[in-house]
């Protein structure tokens, strides 16, 4: 603090600290930042990132795909791998999105940069499916979404696909199926009101249905929107009531489901069919075991069919019947499909581009040339063929419909392929 | 709309935020009775309250199958949470500044409604059904049950506690602290009994309103948040002391919220009841301000 | 005084090139940068807590709005978050007026402001949530850009480190000096004795008021800069969390000192990261039910928080005198 000797010392401590602090740079910098621009040489495994709401409001569904992924990616790797990729074999790194998009995002951001996976599937959800691509666009990082809002393959993103139906064939779907049903009855849908969340999803597929039902020049009564965090729903079935419908169409996720379902239920609310659509909540085995008989009868549609009777289907579900003690229905059936096609996506691709078969641009121009009517992708998915258009969606999208029949889901549409007929109306 | 079908929504609404009136009433009077009684500013009220609506939860499940009859359970066992809770946390946060109070209550909070997301997770749960899950038609309205015996019975606990506070010595010494303090204590009342008695009062209330609320209503981890700041914002409408004052403060707010969730939005039912208490502060603070 | 001078040099020059060290990997410096955002409400907030002597709940308002602010002028009017950050800041305070005002009267208990605070999260958050043109309950995407910097938008998370440091370091900077001048030397007198300030004329609202206007501005900044990094805004940015993080770090960090809450702010949000990424989704809310045990284990037992500890640590170490700590 006084005299030269002092001022020296510090000096010497100030140099010395910043030294080691450029020494520390130029480490990161050069272990970590430079070598990133070279490939790895050799292909010895696949890495596939899975993000899916592991923890939240819509762990659920997460944990369900997460369980598909691993039996699948065992059954794969079991087989052999990847063989035009030398037997390589698929390692999958799954992170929770925490049901909340800036979980997704963050999880993407750590699976691109730390794990740098090749591609990522998720992530249920679709506006935290679209978080996601402003990390792995830039990076080539091919999606292959398990979202089904129509906006993800819409908006011109070069590096996305979609394997199951989009939200808006859902909601005609579910249309489609409502009017035939009523038509097996003789009668015509003349006053049907829509009752949905207020999210990303749920709006989509709300315009689905109403498109479809415009479209058929059925005019709506009443389009009920309620927040996603509902738990009151009294206000919403005097609504409903007020508006003295024929056939409620519902847009739920699923904890809003089973509220609904069981508001339905104790205020006495009559109406002759409730339909759902989207995939979520009603009539698939969480809701029901949450909401008891509440949900007796009610539908809604799926991107899978777990009774569809190809060899390969009817054995993998009873397979996950036995490992996981339940049906698979929408999260896991996604799933898949969505793995195998990319298995099949990956040989194609180490046969085409052996220099670079997992570049980003390599695994889109594989995915586009596919054209599956055959093997496990095609026999588990519903309409039995998977072709990607180029915006990234299937070209033979197709949603079922399954009822809750007896406590139970059971298949209803298409009417040929039911495994029941359809109980109409409600008691 | 019709004109009288307009007219009938809207006196529906009103009757059923008079039911809700009731019942938060109960909700609030446990806490206007601590923070009057032991001046303790006790912000985890609204996470003992969502706690008690767990604990139904549980309860239902597994031993009594309808909530109504949870009561049984839910108001000793919260008896006694007051009390571990008075001599764990709150005998030494009775004498600290109120900022102490706040962030350690602050910090029960965070405890509680994260052990709820833990336990239970982020949806929402519900008891099996009560008996009482229907309703009947009084003319053009439609009554809800069970929202109708959580308002009796709120209204009946309020009662008892009115002539618990006049009548006996127990309370009439609560209601002797609330204005002074110093004073009993000099006359020789114990005043750590008897903020322990008030905080397990408190807390057996909330446990009863808790278990009547689960009758109608489904349980999230952040129903603590709503709940807290809605009964924080009856005691400061209501400006501490009555029991009739706290219930007609309750009654207020449970027909603003009716009337907004019907009529509005459900979302718009937050930003008028926190914008009510907001609007409070501005223009009728008198019983916001400090014992002077 | 020296050695002091020294610590700062150094800090700042690791903190300058600390993206560098973590090899600029995205994640690493996006983790980082959030940790700074964080840091830096924590030491806007010693103005109104800490010196005001006032606990507010009131940041993941204030925050959440910067966000929305910023976020929504830079979709709908392609305005640059630059002016996004400055215009939520404006909103922001206009807002803690609108509740300081009332709640800031001489002799309204402490109460009521921590509870209005509170309330404005959620208020804020359904207000947004059902006003769709400015937001709604669907995400609202920012549009990309690789490196933008007049617009305030990148795709390197580098740009949002540096601009976090500049506020972090300014802000700092702020409440040191605060601290000495008249403004901080008022607030501690009423934060000390509210009836004795009053008494001797201080203006006890207007002070307050200052202080709280201050530090909104701050925290909604931080709002901006984080919905510009991460691309989107969406009314859960309106997050009781974020109030409640930060009141827990500020009073573990030590009321009255100036590095205690920063430092205990860098430590324990590390150690959050750190637990969550090995844990995970193991126990989820786990380590914010640690945040709610220190809480109540730092007030009962230990009230004054680390800051003295750290005070009296860096007095052995011969970076100051004791009495310059003391406040």
């Amino acid at each position: 603090m006084y005299g030269k000797s002092a001022v020296t010392k510090s000096t010497a401590i100030i140099v010395v600290a910043i030294i080691v602090i450029a020494a520390a740079a130029a480490v990161g910098v050069f272990t970590v930042v430079l070598p990133g621009a070279q490939q790895t040489p050799q292909v010895s495994e696949v890495r596939v990132g899975l993000v899916e709401p592991l923890s939240g409001a819509y762990a659920v569904f997460g944990n369900e795909a997460k369980q598909a992924a691993e039996l699948i990616a065992e059954e794969i790797n079991a087989a052999g791998g990847i063989k035009n990729l030398g037997g390589a074999k698929i390692k999958l790194f799954i992170e929770d999105s925490k049901s909340s998009a800036d979980g997704a995002r963050l999880a993407a951001e750590k699976l691109v940069n730390v794990d740098r996976v090749n591609v990522i599937i998720g992530a249920f959800i679709s506006a935290h499916t679209l978080t996601m691509l402003d990390v792995t666009e830039p990076k080539k990082i091919v999606v292959m979404a398990d979202a089904l809002v129509d906006y993800l393959t819409a908006r011109g993103f070069k590096y996305i696909v979609r394997l199951p139906p989009k939200a808006s064939v859902h909601g005609a779907t579910a249309v489609d199926f409502a009017v035939g049903v009523f038509k097996q009855n003789n009668l015509k849908i003349q006053r049907p009101v829509i009752v949905h969340f207020d999210g990303l999803f749920g709006e989509v597929t709300a315009d689905g249905i109403y498109t479809r039902l415009r479209d058929l020049g059925i005019k709506v009564v009443d389009r009920i929107k309620y927040p996603t965090d509902i738990t009151d729903m009294a206000p919403i079935i005097e609504r409903i009531k007020n508006a003295n419908p024929d056939i409620v169409f519902a847009v739920p996720y699923y904890a809003d489901s089973i509220i609904l379902a069981k508001a339905v239920k104790s205020l006495g609310l009559k109406v002759q069919f409730i339909a759902g659509a989207g995939g979520t909540g009603l009539a698939d085995p969480e809701t029901i075991k949450a909401a008891g008989d509440a949900t007796e009868l009610m539908t809604n549609t799926y991107s899978y069919d777990p009774f569809l009777p190809t060899p390969y289907n009817k054995q993998l579900v009873q397979k996950f019947q036995n490992k996981y003690g339940k049906l698979p229905t929408e999260a896991a059936g996604i799933i898949f499909y969505t793995l195998w096609t990319l298995k099949e996506a990956l040989e194609v691709s180490g046969k085409n581009s052996p220099s670079n078969p997992l570049d980003g641009d390599s695994l889109m121009s594989a995915l586009m040339s596919l054209d599956l009517s055959s093997g496990p992708a095609a026999e588990t998915y519903p309409s039995g063929r998977i072709r990607l258009a180029p915006n990234g969606d299937n070209i033979y999208a197709q949603a079922v419909v399954l009822q809750v029949q007896n406590g139970k889901p059971v298949l209803v549409y298409p009417f040929e392929k039911a495994t029941n007929p359809v109980i109409f109306p409600r008691p | 709309m019709v004109a009288t079908e307009v007219f009938t929504s809207f006196i529906q609404y009103v009757v059923l935020g008079l039911m809700l009136g009731g019942v938060y009433a109960l909700a609030a009077m446990g806490l206007a009775l601590l923070f009057g009684v032991a001046n303790l500013i006790n912000f985890a009220h609204g996470e003992y309250i969502m706690l008690a609506m767990y604990m139904t939860y549980v309860v239902s499940l597994g031993l009594l199958q309808d909530p109504v009859l949870s009561p049984i359970v839910t108001v000793p066992v919260f008896f006694i949470i007051g009390v571990l809770t008075y001599l764990g946390v709150f005998k030494r946060l009775v004498t600290a500044p109120p900022l102490s109070q706040i962030a350690a209550t602050v910090g029960i909070l965070v405890l509680l409604r994260n052990l709820a997301l833990t336990i239970w997770a982020a949806e929402p749960k519900a008891p099996p059904y009560t008996v009482f899950a229907t309703s009947v038609s009084l003319g053009p309205l439609t009554i809800p049950l069970d929202k109708l015996l959580a308002t009796v019975v709120s209204i009946a606990a309020l009662l008892v506690l009115y002539f618990f506070l006049e009548r006996s010595r127990l309370g009439v010494a609560m209601r002797a602290a609330a204005d002074d303090v110093e004073a009993i204590s000099l006359m020789g009342v114990d005043t750590g009994r008897l903020f322990l008695t008030t905080t397990g009062i408190s807390m057996a209330m909330v446990g009863l309103s808790g278990s009547l609320i689960m009758t109608f209503q489904a349980v999230t981890p952040t129903s603590g948040l709503l709940f807290g700041l809605l009964t924080w914002a009856i005691v400061a409408l209501a400006g501490l002391g009555t029991v009739r004052g706290i219930l007609v403060s309750a009654i207020i707010f449970g027909v603003v919220d009716s009337l907004a969730s019907g009529l509005w939005d459900p979302r718009g039912r937050e930003i008028v009841l926190y914008g009510l208490f907001i609007l409070i502060l501005w223009v009728r603070p008198k019983g916001l301000f400090g014992r002077r | 005084m020296e050695k002091n001078r020294i610590f700062t040099a150094i800090a700042g020059a690791a903190a300058a090139v600390f993206p560098l060290i973590l090899g600029l990997n995205e994640y690493y410096v996006f983790l980082v940068t959030l940790i700074m955002l964080y840091t830096t409400i924590v030491v806007a907030w010693q103005l109104i807590g800490g010196l005001g002597g006032q606990l507010d709940l009131g940041a993941g308002a204030y925050h959440g709005l910067g966000a929305i602010v910023t976020g929504y002028l830079m979709v709908y009017h392609g305005i640059s978050g630059w002016v996004g950050l400055f215009a939520g800041g404006l909103a922001a305070a206009g807002v803690a007026f609108v509740i300081g005002y009332p709640s800031f009267r001489f002799g309204l208990r402490e109460v009521w402001y921590a509870l209005s605070s509170l309330a404005l999260v959620l208020i804020l958050q359904k207000i947004f949530l059902l006003w769709t043109d400015v937001a709604g309950p669907l995400e609202r995407y920012i549009p990309y850009a690789a490196f933008d910097p007049i617009f305030m938008r990148s795709g390197y998370k580098t740009f949002y480190y540096y601009i976090t440091l500049a506020l972090l370091a300014a802000t700092l900077a702020l409440v040191y000096r605060v601290r000495k001048n008249k403004l901080g030397l008022y607030l501690q007198s009423i934060r000390d004795n509210e009836e004795a300030a009053e008494m001797l004329g201080v203006d006890v609202r207007k002070y307050k008021l200052i202080a709280l206007l201050v530090y909104s501005f701050i925290a909604a900044m931080t709002g901006g800069i984080y919905t510009s990094m991460v691309g989107f805004y969406h009314p859960t940015l309106f997050d009781s969390w974020i109030s409640i993080q930060t009141v827990t770090l500020s009073i573990a960090g030590g009321l009255g000192s100036l590095w205690g809450p920063p430092i205990t702010s860098l430590i324990l949000l590390t150690v959050q990261e750190y637990l969550r990424i090995t844990l995970g989704a193991v126990i989820i809310g786990l380590h914010q039910v640690i945040f709610g045990i220190i809480l109540i284990f730092i007030i009962l037992f230990r009230p004054e928080g680390l800051g003295p500890l750290l005070d009296t640590l860096s007095v052995r170490l011969g970076l100051g005198s004791k009495a310059s700590k003391e406040m």
